[in-house]
């Protein structure tokens, strides 16, 4: 028998609440309800256990993290048991005091998306008008704090032209990473999947603007790039290889071992609340 | 990397020592990077106080190796991390 090696990450999505409606959402389509989310003592204790089992990097996510009134908490407890703490986030509930108690509980990074480059554009994908002035001025808190930032720009066929912006965006804001992610297809996604797709044009426009600019922004900023679905000549592994390093905890518990795996039918996952993670 | 150049991790880059794994890793933005003895040792000296000189002096000491050679091993490690934004280095 052989055994995997333990994981090195693990996402919880705190919850699948979110202000923002955006068609390539990665939660599933069936989302968890508010009632069944996991209470904050028991996030705690399998952060702990996480902890025990090898996970170095904690990313908390959603829906809106920062939805979850017991966000704070969560950061304070995951650095107790000493996780690498990622906040990924629209920037959506946080204000310039919710962010400087987050620095003083010693939450490690932030993930901010970026749904356009301008509000027409990012409140349209988001479906929530002003949400692009307030990001903007999330960003701006978090470079007055200091939080090392990487920015999440997915990108799809309506939004692929505003890449350099994104780009110039990212260096304004003082980001150290831009993830440069064309919309994968999964759940929402795929559902939407017409509406979204780029050009094989667009695609290939892309990879030759993330190649010029990793070359030219060296040292600056570190460009991570997931090419589009679809446009390769092979298949991508499942997930580009997520399951076997990571997973994925939902609101309501479930260990899964991406944030995709609901989407294959029949499967059914344990869940936290009835077996500590090391068992799962 | 010149002489009197000044490395340092910046925030949200750090050491830790993996007690399941029993490795030194580098923690960093949604990375974690394996680290080897020598990139430990390497590590371990870079504090933002000391130049990249007086480092690599005290590591040549520090393992009794020509100090040309201990010079070429932490440009290339510390070029690398530098170009993954792992690393700041200031005049």
């Amino acid at each position: 028998m052989t055994t995997a090696p333990p994981p090195i990450a693990m996402l919880a999505e705190l919850t699948h609440r979110c202000p923002l409606s955006c068609p390539y959402c990665s939660n599933p389509v069936e989302m968890a309800l508010q009632e069944t989310e996991l209470p904050t003592e028991t996030w705690v204790r399998v952060f702990q256990e996480a902890a025990d089992l090898g996970i170095l990097q904690l990313h908390l996510s959603g829906g809106e993290p920062a939805s979850s009134r017991d966000l704070t908490d969560l950061v304070a407890a995951a650095q107790k048991a000493g996780l690498y703490t990622n906040l990924i986030t629209s920037g959506i509930g946080l204000s310039a005091k919710r962010l400087r108690v987050l620095d003083a509980v010693g939450l490690d990074h932030i993930q901010l998306s970026l749904q356009g480059t301008d509000a027409a554009m990012a409140d349209k994908i988001g479906g929530h008008r002003g949400g692009y002035d307030r990001k903007m001025m999330v960003a701006d808190w978090i470079a007055k704090i200091g939080f090392p930032l990487t920015l999440n720009a997915v990108l799809h066929r309506s939004n692929l032209h505003q890449l350099p912006d994104m780009l110039k965006m990212a260096q304004n804001m003082g980001a150290r990473r831009i993830e440069v992610a064309t919309v994968q297809f999964h759940g929402w996604a795929l559902k939407n999947r017409d509406a979204l797709m780029p050009t094989q044009e667009q695609a290939k426009e892309t990879t030759r603007i993330v190649t010029e600019a990793r070359t030219r922004l060296k040292g600056q900023l570190v460009i991570d790039y997931v090419p589009a679905d679809y446009h390769s000549n092979f298949p991508k592994r499942c997930m580009g290889g997520w399951g076997s390093t990571g997973l994925n905890v939902t609101p309501d518990g479930q260990v899964l071992p991406c944030h995709a795996a609901q989407t294959i039918p029949h499967l059914t996952f344990d869940r936290v609340q009835d077996r500590p993670l090391a068992d799962i | 990397m010149e002489s009197q150049e000044f490395p340092a991790l910046p925030r949200g880059v750090r050491l830790h020592y993996d007690r399941i794994r029993e490795i030194w890793v580098l923690l960093a933005p949604e990375r974690a990077v394996t680290l080897d003895a020598v990139g430990h040792a390497i590590l371990s000296e870079v504090d933002g106080k000391r130049s990249f000189g007086e480092i690599t002096q005290k590591l040549a000491a520090k393992i009794n190796a020509p100090v040309d050679q201990i010079i070429q091993d932490c440009t290339g490690f510390l070029g690398a991390l530098r170009a993954r934004r792992f690393l700041d280095v200031s005049p």
